[in-house]
């Protein structure tokens, strides 16, 4: 399958601190391709570069085939990007802030009027397009920029952090729309996230830690890399009680955040042991399906913070 | 083509955002008006008050594009700015628009005083008035694009206040505005290079052409002098911003 970004050991610095240290990877056309990672993991400097925001050293990043630092504005006419923060002009109309989003990449006239009846129409917004968007809830105005950034029909698709702040409901239905989306136009979709029920939904996932990629997947194929069920104890001594845990059932043990984690195909049969063995010291114990988290926990021995607005 | 296109629309919606903001249009004027009443009437008589009413225009001028600049500093860190800098559109255009929306919207501000010209004296005449719309229009821009270049390397609001504050004051009042002429040679001199002399010269050359202005710089000069400078500053932004992309 054709590729439409192509990433090779991409590297970016402020000052002394390094953002990304090296990270390599590639998007199919078609694909909805998910950055997960704690803030400061490299997720939003990525987005920066891909967007455009930031440079890249050369070869570092090709998107439609063309090098990112040599063909910007090439590929900039074909892309159209989401800003974690807003990037609408509140005090104008739906309509008009569409219309300045649509003379800056040269549509103008019918069918500029065109495309925009269309995408408001596609987004459930014709009913509002006369009004001033500081009028619109957040829901709403998510679409208005979803809506500004399809605008110039882009192949690609970059979205950061796009239903931070948005409630339950409204980001299932930002999602409902990128899918659909991708599904009637056969777009390419890139976004970051830190909620793991929307890196759920990615086909692939590239999670980021400390400017490292630390996993590459289907988020099915990366949960069953850990094996099977994780088993979760909270114990009056996890230190000790990990240690002897893993003499007596000869299993291995991670702690992670004061719990003790035991990651095991068949994890369900070390519950009646445990108990027997350590009738004292187990607080209290969850048997589950190993989730993102636990995927982040297993490749970097940390849990994954997970910011609730 | 898409160059013209883009500032075009940038232009536009910054003349949109001020007309939807009512209270903006009357902060600048109203300083500016302050200012001509109290010190015209503290510092001279009626003679007085129509020196100093070319200055009270180009200090309304002053005041709205320190406010207009100042929005570019919010702009850029998230906002509107952001979408445009992904957008397929040279810098240059980008810098272009945004000057054009502001110095527009500071000339208007600056034509709100002539209400009172009639007050000092002034007199109307299609070419010198035509001259003095060009002096207040360009030295706006230069206003406008010295004020962009600053935003665009200073990151916090209150921060570009203070320095725009103090480069454009000093520069409005050793520019003929508050005294025509001045015994230090260092001060004379400064006079003789600071763009604002060209701009209220050329707005008291288009109020009062019929008066003896003796060596105030004729319109013709004004109107070039202004012209060099919106073009430098013009530059000196556009550099800056296409530096910014650089960076890494």
């Amino acid at each position: 399958m054709e590729n439409i970004v192509e990433v090779d050991n991409l590297t970016y610095r402020y000052g002394d601190k390094v953002a990304l240290a090296g990270i390599s990877f590639s998007v199919a056309r078609g694909e909805i391709f998910g950055f997960l990672g704690p803030n400061g993991g490299g997720k939003t400097t990525t987005f920066k570069i891909l967007s455009t925001l930031f440079s890249s050293g050369p070869g570092q990043v090709r998107i439609f085939g063309k090098d990112l630092v040599r063909e910007r504005i090439a590929i900039r006419r074909k892309m159209g990007i989401v800003f974690q923060l807003p990037a609408l002009d509140k005090k104008l109309k739906v309509r008009e802030n569409l219309a300045h989003q649509g003379h800056l990449y040269g549509i103008a006239g019918r069918d500029l009027k065109r495309r925009i009846d269309r995408d408001l129409e596609r987004l459930g917004l014709a009913d509002r397009a006369d009004d001033r968007v500081e009028t619109l809830s957040g829901g709403l105005q998510r679409r208005v920029e979803l809506a500004k950034a399809l605008l110039n029909d882009p192949e690609l698709m970059i979205l950061d952090e796009p239903s931070t702040g948005l409630d339950p409901a409204a980001r299932r239905e930002f999602w409902n729309n990128l899918e659909s989306l991708r599904r009637d136009q056969g777009m390419t979709v890139l976004v970051t996230t830190h909620y793991l029920e929307e890196a759920d939904r990615c086909d692939r996932l590239l999670i980021l830690d400390e400017g490292r990629a630390v996993a590459l997947g289907h988020p099915e194929q990366l949960k069953s890399e850990i094996g099977g069920e994780v088993l979760r104890i909270r114990a009056k001594d996890p230190d000790g009680f990990s240690n002897r845990v893993t003499e007596k059932l000869k299993v291995k043990t991670l702690k992670v955040g004061g719990l003790v984690q035991i990651e095991e195909p068949k994890a369900h049969n070390l519950v009646a042991p445990l108990l027997e063995a350590f009738p004292e010291e187990v607080l209290s114990l969850t048997l589950g399906l190993p989730t993102l988290e636990d995927v982040f926990i297993h490749k970097t021995g940390r849990r994954f913070l997970e910011e609730r607005e | 083509m898409n160059f013209w296109m883009a500032v075009y629309t940038l232009w536009q919606r910054e003349l949109v955002r001020f007309y939807r903001v009512p209270s903006r249009w009357f902060g600048a004027v109203g300083t500016a008006l302050l200012f001509w009443a109290v010190l015209g009437t503290g510092l001279g008589g009626a003679a007085y008050r129509a020196y100093f009413f070319p200055g009270t225009i180009v200090m309304s001028m002053m005041f709205t594009c320190i406010f207009s600049t100042a929005s570019i500093i919010e702009d850029r860190q998230a906002g509107f700015l952001q979408s445009v800098m992904v957008a397929p559109v040279a810098r240059a255009a980008i810098v272009m628009g945004k000057i054009l929306g502001g110095a527009t919207l500071a000339t208007l501000q600056g034509l709100l005083i002539l209400v009172f010209a009639g007050t000092v004296g002034a007199v109307f005449q299609w070419g010198p008035c035509l001259g003095m719309l060009g002096s207040l229009f360009l030295i706006s821009f230069v206003v406008t694009a010295m004020g962009f270049w600053l935003a665009w390397k200073i990151e916090s609001t209150p921060g570009f206040h203070a320095i725009m504050n103090m480069v454009l004051l000093p520069m409005w009042m050793a520019s003929g505005a508050i005294f025509a002429a001045s015994p230090s040679p260092w001060l004379r001199f400064f006079m003789t290079i600071n763009p604002f002399t060209y701009g209220v010269a050329g707005v008291r050359r288009g109020l009062f052409p019929t008066a003896d202005l003796g060596q105030v710089p004729s319109l013709s000069l004004c109107l070039t002098v202004l012209a060099g400078a919106s073009l430098f500053f013009y530059a000196l932004s556009s550099w800056v911003v296409e530096k910014s992309d650089e960076r890494r």
